[in-house]
């Protein structure tokens, strides 16, 4: 019988050899997808010590088995491989939304792990199960853009392209790997590049099949629908509309009378969408507004986004005024997409206003910075690009630095004008890797060290390090609290986790917010109002640990983190109460394995704990309290004048923090002191030779 | 938006019937007049929009909403077929997505799609009315006429998928499965498709004949 | 017992029956129809035509209105100039009180509620620009002249202005909101927000 929801196959690519293998997916079953085979793939195979860029390093695009069946917001893709800007190459997943995963299904494939390096510039070309290794000496060297244009052309218009550009090619850590125009997975572009890999072109006509009836199925579909906010599952608007009774400044719910794509012919109104309406669930997001203010209205064509998504969150602008940078009128991007070019902009931008972001230069700066990330395939470490650049900037670390001719030879002017200009220099440095300047590219934690820069970097607030490991906030300790801190330290860069700052973003009042979190976490107490913190407790572990592992699965299934889960909903009728046993119910219908919220949880537990494990062995060390799990001073050390725990305040306290890390371990089930995974936690995860493996290398605990 | 200028040709207290029957005499099957979807839709530009009538109401495709997200494809299968197989949907998006219907282009940065000037068109079966391109090509006469809703539907249990309609459809709409080895058309799933009921922009609409009739009344015309 | 009278009158209550259903219809069409346009009605325009009702019989109607189980969505509302219907079906309850106090012309509660009823439930402090928006509206001199109003009085003396370090004003409640919270979630929300999308 064939299989439903996974395709039942992954291809696996040896770029050395040349082989074309094919695997069956179902031996990955208990990691369900995505980030989880990714994870599988890496413990297996890839060894401690392994370089990113070593041929002996493998990279794994995987799907899930939600991927392609339609459910909604789920077109992402997961990558996974070792991460070249954290200081020990840990291990790490970088995803994509757009339409790869999607069309590599229905090519037939689950998953593709590419092993080896080839010997010249190839790209893979994939169309159902004609597999090639193509040269490509006619797109390296090349942007993304025509990448995409010329292997697009070659395989037929319906093709979906992953590409590295000249950032990837020449193995800048801070590389993306982008599919469509905008969608990017950061972090990951140098290690196809080190394989000589260019690009991977995907092609098939073949179904995704679902295990349930297709009533059953489209019924969970309406259902889910009704259930959807807009982007970041915010559920209510953002101003008072007359079918709402609440609304918030801060929502992406920004449809409303009189709100236009105004650059689409003819201009379309969002209209009031009302969360009943089926034909404007796309309309609610207008993100330009939202990312730009009110100077994007009318340049807004449309809204874009992923496969299979009803939310629309990606942008998609005319400005003709780019054309006189010599890019195209038509950009396309979100949120940091757009907002980190601007933020490379450290003397602000020329028609600054009093915060220097709702201008129509600061949309032309990201409009034309978007266009030049996104074309050499460059990262920004969600925004620490500009935060570094800003650090030796002002600490006049730069003229030291760089030789003088080099110093010479940068438009400071512009800079200094606040000219978008100055991003067409600025980026083309970093991706060709041009000069001392372009090691801003090697990331936080290796340019600091390249450079020599002081303590107050990592612990001014001002530079956004989150980590001594080199990574950022990203809905840190400002989003909930403890919850947001601990979730912060889990991983090998910023933590991508949306289900905590989805669930606090909402727009609802607290009391509503806070009940809500009782019924799912146990206790109200599991949630503290904005700006007016409690110490930790065991409910907030709960809320944090719910977060990740979600997080986790939606990587997997795929789904989308920005949406997903369905906590909350805009329904007055339901008290606003989402329903989380949705993911499970469609994993069930599309494979066929009736699978409970929980058992679905299980395995994201599982596949998080896979990555402690494996941090553990790369790092050498079951110590992760103390060398993983670290925070900068800031977090401590902020509003000097104040104490933790009183109102207005954000800032963490220090023994709290250890105390958040241990009730974290413990709801995972990990060691209280160490925060390494036990046997016993491995062995009910059915990791039993993880344990194994841990012990042999001393790291096991007690 | 006056009246009489907009609505041009209509007469007032035109039936419903003879509505249908009016607007389906224009190119190449049940094609809405433009004048009528303008005025549904505010849509000035004749490019951006078709329309179908159909029993429950007007079929309206148009691309200026589009933005590609493809969940008709999805759903139009998932509810025909019981798979997820954009290949063979019968509206068709995905192909129009990347650099627009005609593909790359030089100048692909102004072209239509998601790498151009962002217009995506999604494709509706045409239903043509006569002559019936698929039809005719047939050999086993498989696809019939369905009067009562003005679609052209293939009797599978006829179909041996040979071909010969996909490849002699000029808007390349019916299509061969190729896990089932039949043709797939759109049947605008029996007067109420599904593509349209859920797209969530509307690109995709169908104008219930209440509302059409509201909003020609209000423009001084009536459906009776 | 049968006689032409009885049966006469019997018509008769029957033909009010109907009479009365229909106003009651015809009241409910009139707030559906005006909620729908997200309008609110007033008492007064009852005795407008079509409703057309006399000035003693309006509060008996809309009461017997009110009762009707199909009409549970009207939602009736005393203001300050008038008594206020509308369908929750189409308005929310918190949006119609906007409406009202707009209506009302009482523009000084409709910014204090707001405030207080946002540092109450969000809580967050308010951007005075919200009140330039819709529904509200107000017109740059309107905002002006309103939170200059605030201060005139005893009762409002809970309203409390912070601005954020780009200059941006926000009104809160110290009822509800601690000083030191007003001030951090005003730059939160204004300021490092966008800093941290």
């Amino acid at each position: 019988m064939a299989t439903t929801g996974w395709t039942g196959k992954i291809l696996r690519v040896n770029l050395s050899s040349g082989s074309i293998t094919t695997e069956d997916t179902l031996k990955y079953k208990e990691f369900i997808g995505g980030m989880g085979i990714g994870y599988k793939v890496m413990w297996d195979e890839v060894p401690e010590g392994t370089h990113p860029f070593d041929p002996e390093n493998k990279i794994i695009f995987a799907a899930g088995p939600l991927t392609g069946t339609g459910v909604p917001c789920s077109g992402r893709t997961n990558i996974t491989s070792l991460l070249p800007t954290n200081p020990y190459h840990a291990i790490s997943d970088s995803h994509m939304g757009g339409h790869f995963s999607v069309r590599m299904k229905y090519g037939g494939w689950d998953g593709i792990i590419i092993e080896g390096k080839a010997s010249k510039p190839v790209w893979l070309r994939i169309e159902n199960d004609d597999v090639t290794i193509e040269d490509a000496s006619h797109v390296w060297g090349k942007g993304i853009f025509e990448t995409n244009a010329v292997l697009t052309e070659e395989m037929g218009k319906e093709a979906v392209v992953a590409a590295i550009g000249q950032a990837g090619e020449n193995l800048v850590n801070m590389s993306v790997i982008i599919n469509g125009a905008s969608h990017s997975a950061g972090g990951h572009g140098g290690v196809l590049g080190s394989k000589n890999l260019k690009a991977i072109g995907v092609n098939g006509n073949q179904s995704v099949g679902i295990a349930a009836d297709r009533k059953e199925w489209l019924e969970l579909d309406k259902y889910m629908m009704s259930l959807i906010g807009a982007n970041n599952q915010h559920v209510v608007p953002n101003a008072p509309q007359p079918w709402a009774e609440y609304h918030n400044p801060g929502s992406r719910w920004t449809g409303k009378k009189d709100l236009y794509w105004g650059a689409a012919n003819p201009p379309v109104e969002t209209g009031e969408c009302d969360p009943k309406d089926m034909n404007s669930v796309g309309l609610r997001t207008q993100k330009a507004v939202f990312d730009h203010g009110e100077v994007a209205e009318k340049h807004t064509v449309r809204m874009g986004g992923c496969h299979s998504c009803p939310v629309r969150c990606h942008s998609q602008l005319h400005i003709p005024k780019l054309e006189e940078y010599g890019y195209s009128a038509n950009v396309t991007n979100t949120c940091v997409g757009y907002f980190s070019p601007g933020a490379v902009m450290i003397n602000g931008i020329y028609d600054q206003d009093e915060d220097n972001t709702r201008t129509e230069g600061a949309m032309i700066t990201r409009g034309l910075g978007a266009q030049l990330a996104d074309d050499y395939g460059m990262w920004c470490n969600y925004m620490q690009l500009g935060r570094d650049f800003l650090y030796a900037y002002e600490n006049g670390i730069l003229e030291k630095v760089l030789p003088e001719e080099e110093y010479n030879s940068i438009e400071w002017d512009l800079l200094e004008a606040g000219d978008p200009k100055f991003l067409v220099d600025f980026y083309r440095r970093l991706a060709y890797k041009e000069g001392e300047l372009s090691h801003l590219g090697d990331s936080a934690y290796w340019i600091a060290k390249r450079w020599d820069f002081g303590d107050d970097y990592w612990n001014d607030a001002k530079y956004g390090l989150w980590s001594p490991l080199g990574f950022p906030r990203h809905h840190s300790n400002e989003t909930a609290g403890q919850v947001g801190a601990v979730i912060s330290c889990m991983f090998n860069r910023d933590a991508q986790c949306h289900t905590h700052i989805n669930f606090t973003g909402s727009g609802l009042p607290i009391d509503l917010q806070r009940e809500i979190a009782g019924e799912i976490w146990g206790s109200p107490e599991a949630l503290d109002p904005p700006a007016d913190y409690t110490p930790m407790n065991e409910y907030k572990a709960k809320f944090a640990k719910f977060s990740i592992i979600r997080n986790i699965l939606h990587d997997s299934l795929t789904l989308c983190n920005w949406m997903w889960p369905m906590v909350l909903s805009p329904l007055k009728e339901r008290g606003y109460r989402g329903d989380t046993s949705l993911e499970a119910k469609f994993f069930s219908m599309a494979t066929g394995y009736e699978t409970s919220e929980e058992e679905l949880d299980l395995a994201g537990e599982r596949i998080f704990t896979l990555h402690r494990a494996m941090t553990m062995k790369q790092m050498g060390t079951m110590d992760m309290r103390n060398k993983h799990d670290l925070m900068t001073d800031w977090i401590f050390d902020a509003d000097p004048e104040e104490e933790p725990f009183t109102p207005g305040t954000v800032k963490m306290d220090r023994e709290d923090m250890e105390l958040a890390k241990t009730l974290l371990y413990k709801e995972m089930g990990w060691d209280e002191t160490t925060g390494a995974p036990t046997r016993a936690t491995l062995e009910r995860l059915g990791m039993g030779y993880v344990a194994d493996e841990l012990e042999e290398k001393g790291f096991l605990p007690g | 938006m006056e009246g009489e200028e907009r609505v041009g040709f209509f007469k007032k207290d035109i039936s419903r019937r003879k509505f249908l029957k009016y607007s389906g005499r224009g190119i190449a099957g049940g094609v809405v007049s433009f004048s009528v979807l303008s005025m549904l839709t505010g849509c000035d530009d004749t490019a951006q929009i078709t329309g179908f009538p159909l029993a429950a109401g007007i079929l309206i495709s148009d691309k200026s909403r589009c933005t590609g997200c493809q969940r008709c494809e999805i759903i139009c299968t998932m509810n025909n077929d019981g798979k997820a197989h954009p290949h063979i949907s019968r509206v068709k998006v995905a192909r129009n997505y990347n650099y627009g219907a005609e593909g790359v282009t030089n100048n692909y940065e102004e072209g239509e799609g998601h790498f151009g000037n962002f217009i995506i068109e999604p494709d509706t079966c045409h239903q043509c009315e006569e002559p019936v391109p698929c039809a005719e090509a047939c050999p086993m006469d498989a696809i019939l006429a369905q009067e009562e809703s003005g679609t052209r539907i293939v009797k599978e249990e006829d179909c041996v998928g040979c071909g010969a309609c996909e490849a002699n459809c000029p808007f390349n709409m019916i299509t061969i499965d190729p896990e089932e080895s039949k043709a797939k058309k759109c049947t605008l799933c029996d007067g109420d498709p599904s593509c349209a009921k859920l797209c969530p922009t509307g690109a995709l609409k169908l104008v219930p004949w209440e509302e059409v009739n509201a909003k020609l009344k209000k423009h001084r015309f009536q459906l009776s | 017992m049968n006689s032409n009278k009885e049966q006469q009158g019997h018509l008769k209550d029957a033909v009010e029956q109907v009479e009365e259903k229909e106003i009651l219809e015809i009241l409910y069409e009139i707030i559906a129809e005006n909620s729908r346009e997200i309008k609110l009605t007033k008492r007064s325009d009852f005795l407008e035509e079509p409703a057309s009702l006399q000035e003693e019989e309006v509060e008996e109607k809309i009461n017997e209105l009110m009762d009707v189980k199909d009409y549970q969505d009207i939602i009736r509302i005393k203001g300050k100039k008038d008594d206020y219907l509308f369908s929750e079906e189409y308005i929310d309850k918190n949006y119609g009180e906007i409406l009202i106090k707009l209506e009302d012309n009482d523009l000084l509660t409709l910014m204090v509620d707001t405030v207080r009823r946002e540092s109450k439930i969000y809580p967050r402090p308010t951007d005075i620009r919200l009140f330039k928006k819709a529904p509200f509206n107000f017109t740059a001199d309107t905002l002006e002249k309103v939170k200059g109003e605030l201060q005139k009085h005893e009762e409002f003396q809970d309203i409390k202005e912070q601005k954020a370090s780009n200059g941006a004003v926000y009104l809160y409640s110290d009822k509800f909101l601690q000083h030191k919270q007003a001030k951090s979630l005003t730059e939160w929300v204004e300021v490092l927000q966008r800093q941290m999308p």
